[in-house]
């Protein structure tokens, strides 16, 4: 038997994974891109697709939500949507698309436009605001963004973003889709690009400098809206992080558009009416 | 806490792969140590493909001989193994599961031979089987069979 032998073989001839956390790193980096890449191409398409969406399908979406919130009689929802309507008029408004404000009785600092041409004034905001050009100012800035469709874009982005998403991790993924598609989270949650605020400022502007003759009261707003985060402590982010356009860039930008339009920057400045200022007064004593 | 159920999956997931890289890899290393080990032990029993014994054996007994192992990845692996199948190429970390259980299945193979006495195996075959991999959750490994004619001492007349 001398003759035959079986070599000992060289080890881990067949073996080549020497380094597999090297592999999984590269690969799992691949993949991180590429999915990443998806994500921002799914979420990009959602917000453009999402725009197309008729107008009447967008107001059926709202409908359930909307019942909730019915237009209230009070003085001051008459006198907001009076002037709303007053604005609306002048921001050529796609087809069907009517606009509907609801005056919300808390301190917060704000006001959003949501989907179905809502918009929310809180009355924190409106009792800061100086008088009723800044006010026009902010409802306009509002209308703008409904005129423009900018909360059907921001959903279909949110909801593109979060398909891709649960793709990665289930509880992620429907927890962001939760936050977008959730009851509060469509009405207030939604957010928009900065290139969506400065488009609605672009269109507000235009409509105040129309309905009052002169653009007085345009940066007011922010200067409030400014003042209101500092009292809280919060500071304003850089710029490149931030989707509100920074304030000081955003009034030299409003400026800047006042004189190139020849607009007059300032004239007469309309007060808001004393029964709405009682009406905010008492509302605020009953509590 | 909430956190925590909220990305139960994530967790999970993370739990599970370092688990899976030390678990598997330190039994990976055992594994191969021992294989290594009675290699050497049973180099004596030579292994052959061919049908027919070499002419020097002379009139000897004949048995069957079979060894067979089953070796699982881990979860860590099959991870790997996604990421190798998606991009394409060699699935790297599936050849040592492969080459583990055909040097197991073949050193069990010898063993029992030499249990019998034989110093050699002849005709030896290999069959390869895929356990589980069908659903998600089932486990994934390879059984390797081995089987041959071992030669036995020649009989005492």
């Amino acid at each position: 038997m001398a003759e035959y032998s079986n070599p000992q073989l060289p080890d881990e001839v067949n073996n080549s994974d020497a380094r597999p956390l090297r592999s999984f790193f590269a690969m799992a980096a691949a993949v991180v891109v590429l999915g990443a890449g998806a994500a921002l191409a799914f979420a990009f398409l959602g917000g453009a697709l999402a725009r197309h969406l008729p107008y009447a399908a967008e107001v059926s979406l709202i409908g359930p939500y909307a019942k909730q919130y019915p237009p209230r009689e009070g003085p001051v929802e008459i006198y907001l949507q009076d002037l709303v309507d007053r604005l609306a008029a002048r921001m050529s408004l796609p087809e069907g698309m009517q606009i509907q404000v609801h005056y919300v009785d808390e301190e917060v600092v704000n006001a959003f436009a949501t989907l179905g041409g809502h918009v929310a004034m809180y009355r924190g905001l409106l009792e800061k605001l100086p008088d009723e050009n800044a006010l026009a100012m902010v409802l306009a800035h509002e209308v703008g963004h409904a005129r423009h469709r900018h909360p059907i874009a921001s959903l279909g982005r949110g909801i593109a973003f979060a398909a891709v998403l649960s793709l990665v991790s289930a509880g992620a993924g429907s927890g962001a889709a939760e936050s977008i598609l959730g009851q509060s989270g469509m009405l207030t949650l939604l957010t928009f690009s900065r290139a969506q605020e400065e488009e609605a400022d672009v269109a507000g502007l235009a409509a105040l400098a129309a309905v009052y003759g002169h653009a007085g009261g345009a940066t007011e707003t922010f200067r409030v809206m400014s003042a209101a985060a500092a009292e809280k402590g919060v500071r304003e982010p850089p710029k490149f992080l931030s989707t509100h356009p920074v304030t000081k860039a955003r009034i030299e930008r409003i400026e800047r558009m006042i004189a190139q339009n020849g607009w007059q920057s300032d004239g007469d400045r309309t007060p808001i009416p004393r029964a709405v200022r009682d009406a905010l007064k008492s509302a605020t004593k009953t509590r | 806490m909430q956190a925590f159920f909220d990305y139960f999956d994530v967790i999970l997931f993370v739990t599970l792969f370092v688990l899976g890289y030390f678990a598997g890899r330190w039994n990976e290393r055992r594994h191969y140590a021992s294989i290594r080990k009675r290699e050497r032990e049973l180099s004596g029993v030579l292994l052959f493909s061919n049908r027919f014994p070499p002419y020097v054996t002379g009139r000897v007994e004949t048995r069957l001989v079979a060894g067979s192992a089953v070796i699982s990845g881990d979860y860590f692996k099959n991870v790997l193994a996604g990421l190798y199948s998606f991009f394409g190429g060699r699935v790297r970390s599936y050849e040592s599961l492969i080459d583990r259980a055909r040097r197991e299945a073949v050193l069990r193979m010898k063993a029992e031979a030499r249990k019998f006495g034989s110093g050699m195996i002849i005709n030896a075959k290999f069959q390869t089987f895929a356990v589980g991999g069908r659903n998600e959750n089932s486990v994934r490994g390879v059984e390797i069979l081995a089987y041959g004619t071992a030669l036995g001492p020649a009989p005492r007349a």
